[in-house]
This record gives structure tokens, sequence and C-alpha cells, in this order.
């Protein structure tokens, strides 16, 4: 018997944050008793700063969705990727959503910027890889994604100003000697890697956007569990004490599970 | 160090301790951070992938420039969000 699905007011295309389970669904963690996606209030501002979130039953699943226009939004989007002003407020808009269901339920969110042309649409993707968002599911829930970087605690030298003839020249030199840094990959770096790949269920590459921070050494994304979230941070201080003066740890989080969510596609 | 009292959208969080964002409330994180996770899920960049041929990620710098508008932005959007929880 299928679930009746409930009808959006509009007929606007379907932005999607990300996918929950809805309640009473057998899994490795059943959702908290208080969680009801109908009572659900996402406070925080649609992708377009105009229509609300909405909880939009599908099967098994809710699908966290916001209305928005086709022509003025849907088709502008792929242009508007491009544009940094655009990407930030919406990146930003985009986080707080996924963020605020994350505080209440296990979410999977969707890749950023993923419309759908309508509910008939999103409704039969999502139901068409329910099992492997079932897997991602049973790997993601109880736990959050965090981000560490080390950066270098005293400036380098200051480098002898580079010499070209034109833009592009000017640009794979800097990039030569971004490669060149010397401590991007010693050992103690790769013991921090190991202690945190320890305690973590995953890990991944991150830093497309603040890839370029000055002094960066090193950085990588975890899915940490939240039972193991004491011995997560422990770990962490013993390295910024080992460290102190010579290195800095930043950590970010903790964040939904964007980076470990690409085997539901 | 000033530890935990950077701002919202400060570029470079001092303290890991510091940096939490779940839970609603104060959002302590820096827009680098967000479309770092934010876009790691493996969407294409189309203008990025233009900058970066180069190998250098010019999408720092062009973050920087934008910073203040989106400072402007999310100041907006959290007054815009007061008064429809009044």
């Amino acid at each position: 018997m299928a679930n009746p699905v409930r009808r959006l007011a509009g007929a606007g295309a379907l932005y999607l944050y990300g996918i929950s389970r809805g309640p009473g669904v057998s899994g490795p963690k059943p959702l908290p008793p208080k969680f009801s996606p109908t009572l659900a209030k996402i406070s925080s501002a649609g992708i377009d700063g105009v229509h609300t979130v909405q909880a939009l039953p599908c099967g098994e699943f809710i699908c966290w969705v916001c209305e928005v226009d086709q022509a003025g939004f849907a088709q502008a989007m792929e242009h508007n990727m491009e544009n940094l002003e655009w990407l930030a407020l919406h990146g930003v808009r985009h986080q707080q959503v996924v963020g605020e269901v994350a505080a209440q339920t296990a979410i999977v969110p969707a890749r950023f910027g993923t419309i759908f042309s309508g509910e008939p649409a999103l409704v039969k993707d999502v139901l068409g890889r329910k099992a492997s968002l079932n897997k991602v599911f049973a790997r993601v829930t109880g736990g959050d994604e965090w981000g560490v970087k080390v950066f270098a605690e005293h400036a380098e030298p200051v480098a002898a100003p580079i010499e070209a003839r034109s833009g592009k020249e000017y640009l794979q030199q800097k990039a030569a000697r971004m490669k060149k840094r010397p401590e991007r990959n010693d050992q103690e770096l790769r013991e921090l890697a190991t202690a945190l790949e320890k305690i973590a269920t995953d890990s991944a590459p991150s830093g497309k956007v603040s890839g370029a921070q000055p002094s960066l050494l090193w950085q990588a994304t975890f899915l940490v569990p939240r039972t193991k979230r004491k011995q997560w941070d422990q770990t962490l201080r013993n390295f910024v004490e080992k460290w102190e003066g010579k290195r800095r740890i930043e950590v970010n989080g903790p964040w939904p599970p964007y980076s470990f969510v690409s085997d539901a596609d | 160090m000033d530890r935990g009292r950077h701002t919202r959208l400060s570029l470079m969080p001092t303290d890991f301790e510091s940096v939490e964002l779940l839970g609603g409330g104060e959002e302590d994180i820096s827009l680098l951070e967000i479309l770092d996770h934010v876009l790691n899920s493996g969407v294409v960049i189309h203008g990025s992938l233009v900058i970066s041929l180069a190998g250098v990620d010019l999408v720092y710098l062009g973050l920087n420039v934008v910073l203040t508008s989106v400072e402007t932005a999310l100041r907006n959007l959290q007054a815009e969000e007061k008064r429809r929880l009044k």
C-alpha cells in the first residue's frame, strides 16, 4: 500500500535539502519518540529566501524541500553557481536548514543545488534509491561530520616576489610554490591522521574552497560517532598540547554528514 | 589569543573548542567552512573549475572579497527571521 503523499500548494519546482526517515521506521537507531515531521518546524528561511521549508512524506522517508520558482530560481541556478556572492548566501541558507533538521533527526543531505521539476519526479527518484539510502542511513545515523585543519604556527619566510610575464605564468609559478611546502606530509601529521581515523567511522578529503588558506599544512573531514565524542576531543587536545607553538589545530563541527553520503547517488 | 570570541563570519576560528554549530542559536563558524562542507558532496562549481586550472585555489581570494556583502545579507536574514518569529 502506497503512503498517501501530501500535495504541495503551488506548482513550482522543488529544492531538496535532504532526506530523513519517517517515524516508526525500524533501523539501527529509531527516531527519538518526540520527533514528528509534521510538527517539526524549520524556522530558517527557504533557499530562495521567500518560501518556507516543508517536510514531504515520501514512502518511508521524509524529504525536506522548499518550493522554488521554475524560471526565476531553478533555471538561473547553473549560471548562479558561478557567482561567488550567490553561492555564499545560498550555501549558508542550505546549511541553516540542513543543520536545523540534523539537530532533530538523522538526515542524508542532498547535493547542494538539487532541484526537481515537481513532486512526482522527486518521489519517483527517492523511492528508486530506497536500498542505497537505507545503507547510508545505517552508516551516518548517530554520527557527525567534523573538519580538522592543521596550520603552521610560524609565518613562513617571505618568499621572493614572483616574476612572470603573464597572469597564467604567475598562477603556474604560484601553484608550483604551494606544492613545494615542506611540512605537508610529514610523520607527525600522519600520526594525527591515524589517531583520528581510529576513532572515526570514515574520513574524506576536504577543502575545496578553503584549500588556499595561508599556512595550512593538512586538512581532512571525519565522520565521528557521537558516542566517541569525548575520545575524539581528547585526542585532539593531546595533539594541541604536543604541537604548542609549532602547529595550530582547528576543528569545526558538528556538521550534517555532507561528505559521507555520495554512495546514495 | 582571543578564544571563543570571534564573530560569526570570522575567517579563521582560533580554537577548536570554540566552533560549534548544531542546535540553533549562535552559529560561530566561518563562511569558508560552511562552503567547504556544503560543497564537499561533489557539486561541480563551474566558475571554480575554470580558475583553478593553474592549481591555485582562487575561490579563496574571491570569497574574501564577497565576505562583507554576505555578512550584510546574513544580518538581514536574521532580522527577517526575528520578525517572522514574533
